[in-house]
């Protein structure tokens, strides 16, 4: 509904109505200069009184006018009254999330990018803030970062607007939502909570959990308006991944295999160059490939039996770059073996396929093709782990076991601290009082491999559960939205965990919007991924499902990444480990810029840290006269350039009032438009003190010669008129 | 005779030293414009200018000089020979007539005397003076109440020069002071100190002032009214229509001060009564066309009024020379006299 207002910008300054008393006091409230004389009798006077009285106060009275309303006026323009429309008249908690992702780079040719586009339309929203209004300034990439803290000073903060440029990280527009929760505790009772995306709103940027979450916790539905400023037709391709496959006996003479994998969005095919390059002594390997739109593209590219891969990175780039380049190229390090997952196992008596693990051995072994390796499985039952297969692991999978020996556990927690990556699968025969005991920290929730205490298994209510509110930006689930391996947002669950408290880590799917269906949780270099149900089919049917290789591929991609695979997100925390070293750790970016990490000792090794990395390549970590390198590759969520369905997106946002604009509609569509008054508000003023000058030298000499003259005189206008010279001078 | 003589001389001498003041009154009147112009006089007898008369001071000399200026300055005057009877002589002065020069007595002495002569008393005259607050009012030299004044000693001279009884009666809210006619020289001085001990007050009660005025005169004279007429104006006629009602002669002169007549005040100014004392704050340029108007009204009602009756009537300003009173009064004299 369109509402007008009338506000001012500068309300303090109607403290200078107090001005106003000039006037009064002049014509009301000072005495006037009256002679006093005697007269013989006032009896012919009082004949002619009333009318004299009227002329008296016409003048002055319409002088008194004239001043007061040129001060009245004066003091509004001073005040920057403006006129508003299409916004309700309650004062509103504005927040503005303008997406710098990399997808916000989008340049089509000489016209401006869509992150000048974005900037632009962020800082009208932010100056069209009424007086009363607060606003709050937030920059998402796949984390948030406050530019602009909820206030009414935000215009201040334009000239930081002005800088801001898009990165090299995915959208993940959800990571706003937390911070907004936060910043909506200091609100004014009473006010509009409003929420701005300016975005090029595609489909991965959203996440369906976040917004039920935040939905959820909000006391009231925000109205929120989402300002599309994608291009009309985009298209892109990229190098969706990469994956380096040796040979399982090097005896053999067969060769490895780099296996790429392409993706392409766009209205037709698109014909490319991938290049394989910096593999010395090897020459470069180039193929000719065809895109098809919406379908992933393999190409192999072969590695000499015997080429010695250690600390070697191959570099792929696709020919020519579009409108995104920087998913155009990829880093992949080259492993000598395959990543070591050491699955730890219930004990059961069933040693075929009916045993509780058997899905998730297979699902590890079939990642591997033909002799080729990709993941080193190795199972051992919880009694027969020891903490030396635990450190030669890089991803440690509990499949729904009991428990595990204190050595062990403490193995397992120092190899994830480290580096390595835990997957916890829960399951009939977990024992709640080691999980929560052991695993989980009661008094620093935060610090425990377990984020949060297991409180109770609980079979699902006359039903199967569904999974909800699934992160489908995350990672994890990357392409898991495709129409052939896209069934796990149809998993459904027979029994689960429910879990004492509020899951403190990153929720990435709910069952029925009770539990927890996998929880992210960060450990120092290492992660933790706790899934609630069986790596079988006793709790639900995941493991039947066709996401579920590919779901642990990527879960065991993700939880390796800070171990031997050595690669990053942009925009994620890099933590790894290194040899332990006393000397003077320094990283090299791409850029050949220095960066100087936190190093912490972590057992034999030590912890490297640094902040979220940004540009995209190679960096090297120098140490102790050795080199190693790890690689901080693009997102690639972003470049898929698929649009949001604005359906889906107002059905995840119900009840919340949400509205969907282009930017291409104009900024009648994006926020209020408002009309200055002062401007006006002055013109008028100015010819009301034209007004008085005219009555005052022009009228008064003609009703009241003396008091014209008198005011005409002390105020030297027109003194060398002969009509208003003064008595004297006649 | 030796005592009228001396009484005669220091009169003439006090008379010369009143002159020599009043001509350095004339000749200083004007400032330093006026000397440059050589003494050039401001009208046909400066000696009868209100203004001028106001420096020098108002004594019963001073009246005498003025009807003596008057009288000489009228040539051909048809006021000559009133009621004269020879009395005795007096040696000549200079300045005086050389027409009472008794040439017979020149023959035979070889001396220069001067006729006088003893005047019939043949009216009675009464002047009537009003002394209500109003008249205090003035904006020049001198106030209404001083111009009425000295109008009323000029005329109480002239009458008494003409061995008429002159009396005084001096009103305001009520009948007031009333001093009987007599025909002394000596009188005037008396006359005189009556209106300098009564000044002006209080309010205007022309109607029962009048009438109490009235039952007190028992002879029918000639009845000078000297008054701003600052009352009804009906009824202030219609008393005045009972004086003549009363078989009196009745001359009226209505004082007014110029700026009465005029308004000539300017700026926003607040007006007090001076009878009742209530103010009035007014601009007086946005009523002056009225209140002129209404006074130019007023005036005419009275003329109109007292000359179908019979009533000489006078309209004065402080501004205006006396002659034209005096002038008023002889030529109502000349009418009773025959």
């Amino acid at each position: 509904m369109i509402f007008a207002v009338l506000s001012v910008l500068a309300p303090y300054a109607l403290a200078a109505s107090a001005l106003l008393a000039i006037p009064i006091i002049v014509h009301l409230l000072k005495p006037r200069k009256v002679r006093q004389t005697p007269f013989s009798s006032l009896r012919w006077l009082h004949l002619t009184r009333q009318h004299l009285t009227r002329r008296i106060r016409w003048h002055q009275f319409l002088l008194f006018l004239l001043r007061a309303a040129f001060i009245v006026l004066l003091v509004l323009a001073l005040a920057r009254p403006i006129f508003s429309t299409g916004q309700e008249g309650k004062p509103a908690e504005r927040f503005i999330v303008l997406d710098v992702s990399r997808s916000m780079k989008y340049k089509d040719g000489d016209r401006p990018s869509v992150m000048d586009n974005a900037r632009e339309l962020a800082a009208q929203l932010v100056r069209q803030a009424l007086p009363e209004d607060r606003t709050a300034l937030l920059l998402t990439s796949n984390r948030t970062d406050v530019l602009c803290p909820l206030g009414p000073d935000a215009e201040d903060c334009l000239a930081a607007l002005s800088t801001v440029r898009a990165g090299n990280a995915d959208t993940d527009l959800g990571s706003a939502l937390p911070v907004i929760r936060s910043m909506l505790s200091g609100c004014r009772p009473g006010a509009d909570v409003r929420i701005a995306f300016i975005t090029d709103n595609y489909q991965r940027n959203w996440d369906q959990a976040a917004i039920a979450t935040f939905l959820q916790d909000v006391p009231s539905p925000p109205q929120v308006k989402i300002i599309d400023v994608a291009p009309p037709h985009p298209h892109n391709a990229w190098i969706a991944g990469a994956r380096f496959q040796g040979a399982a006996d090097e005896a053999s003479g067969q060769p490895a295999r780099i296996i790429v994998q392409l993706g392409c969005s766009s209205d037709e095919a698109q014909e490319r160059t991938l290049t394989l390059t910096d593999l010395s002594p090897l020459k470069d390997q180039t193929r000719n490939i065809l895109l098809q739109p919406g379908r992933l593209t393999t190409v192999d590219f072969e590695v000499p039996a015997g080429f010695n891969v250690a600390d070697k990175i191959a570099r792929l780039q696709l020919t020519p770059s579009d409108r995104l380049p920087e998913d155009d190229q990829f880093w992949l390090p080259l492993a000598p073996r395959g990543t070591q997952v050491l699955v730890i196992e219930p004990e059961s008596p069933r040693k075929d396929r009916y045993h509780p693990a058997f899905p998730l051995r297979t699902a590890i072994d079939v990642l591997g093709q033909e002799g080729m390796y990709a993941w080193q499985r190795v199972s051992k039952s919880h009694r027969e782990v020891t903490p030396k297969d635990v450190a030669g692991a890089e991803v440690i999978v509990l499949a729904d076991v009991p428990d595990v020996s204190e050595p062990v556990r403490h193995a397992i927690e120092e190899r994830v601290r480290t580096g390595g990556g835990l997957a916890i699968f829960l399951g009939p025969h977990v024992q709640g009082s080691f999980y929560n005991t052991k695993l989980a920290s009661a008094l620093q929730p935060g610090k425990g491999l377990l984020p949060l205490p297991l409180k109770s298994a609980v079979p699902a209510d006359n039903r199967l559960a569904p999974m909800t509110r699934v992160s489908w930006s995350h990672p994890l689930f990357a392409s898991m939205l495709d129409p052939i391996v896209g069934d796990l947002g149809q998993v459904r669950f027979r029994s689960y965990y429910l879990f004492d408290d509020s899951p403190r880590g990153n929720v990435l799917a709910w069952i029925d919007d009770k539990s927890p269906a996998l929880v992210e949780h960060a450990l120092e270099a290492g992660k933790v991924l706790v899934v609630n149900t069986t790596p079988n089919a006793d709790w639900s049917d995941l493991a039947g499902r066709a996401s579920f290789v590919p779901l642990i591929d990527r879960m065991l991609a993700h939880l390796s990444g800070g171990g031997s695979r050595r690669q990053f997100r942009a925009g994620d925390e890099i933590a790894l480990t290194i040899d332990k070293t006393d000397d003077a750790v320094r990283v090299t970016t791409p850029a050949d810029a220095s960066l100087v990490p936190t190093l912490k000792p972590a057992g034999e090794r030590t912890m490297l840290r640094l902040p979220p990395q940004d540009e995209p390549g190679v960096y090297l970590v120098r140490s102790n006269d050795r080199t190693r390198p790890f690689v901080v590759q693009v997102g690639v969520g972003d470049s898929v350039l698929a649009p949001a369905d604005a359906a889906l997106l107002r059905q995840w946002w119900q009840p919340a009032n949400l509205e969907i604009v282009r930017a291409e509609s104009g900024s009648a569509g994006i926020a209020a438009e408002r009309l200055p008054l002062w401007p006006l508000i002055l013109a008028v003023a100015s010819f009301l003190l034209l007004t008085e000058t005219f009555i005052v030298t022009w009228l008064c000499p003609k009703a009241t010669p003396a008091v014209a003259h008198g005011i005409v005189h002390r105020r030297g206008l027109l003194a060398s008129s002969p009509k208003t010279a003064s008595p004297e001078a006649r | 005779m030796p005592e009228t003589a001396s009484w005669l001389g220091r009169l003439g001498g006090q008379a010369r030293g009143l002159l020599r003041k009043l001509h350095r009154a004339v000749t200083e009147a004007g400032g330093p414009q006026v000397i440059t112009e050589s003494l050039s006089p401001r009208g046909p007898n400066p000696y009868l200018d209100p203004a001028i008369l106001a420096r020098v001071g108002f004594s019963p000399l001073l009246a005498k000089v003025v009807v003596e200026g008057f009288i000489n300055g009228l040539h051909k005057s048809p006021f000559h020979g009133f009621s004269v009877e020879f009395a005795d002589h007096r040696e000549y002065v200079a300045g005086d007539d050389l027409k009472y020069l008794d040439w017979h007595l020149y023959a035979r002495t070889d001396h220069y005397y001067i006729k006088r002569f003893e005047e019939e008393t043949n009216l009675r005259c009464y002047i009537l003076l009003d002394r209500s607050a109003s008249m205090g009012f003035g904006t020049g030299q001198l106030t209404k109440w001083d111009y009425s004044c000295f109008l009323a000693t000029c005329l109480a001279y002239m009458m008494l020069r003409q061995q008429d009884a002159v009396g005084l009666s001096i009103f305001g809210a009520k009948p007031g002071l009333m001093v009987p006619a007599r025909c002394r020289r000596s009188y005037l001085r008396q006359l005189m100190r009556v209106m300098i001990d009564n000044g002006p007050a209080g309010g205007t009660d022309m109607v029962s002032s009048l009438r109490g005025i009235i039952r007190n005169i028992k002879r029918r004279g000639l009845v000078v009214l000297i008054s701003d007429l600052i009352d009804d104006p009906e009824q202030t006629l219609a008393t005045i229509r009972l004086l003549q009602s009363h078989r009196h002669d009745v001359i009226v002169f209505h004082v007014n001060d110029a700026a009465e007549l005029d308004f000539p005040f300017e700026g926003a100014t607040l007006f007090r009564d001076l009878e009742t004392g209530e103010e009035l704050e007014i601009d007086p340029a946005s009523v002056r066309d009225g209140y002129c108007k209404r006074m130019q009204d007023i005036c005419e009602f009275f003329k109109k009024g007292l000359t179908e009756s019979g009533i000489d009537y006078q309209m004065l300003n402080t501004r205006t020379p006396y002659d034209k009173a005096l002038a008023g009064y002889l030529g109502r004299r000349a009418r009773v006299g025959r």
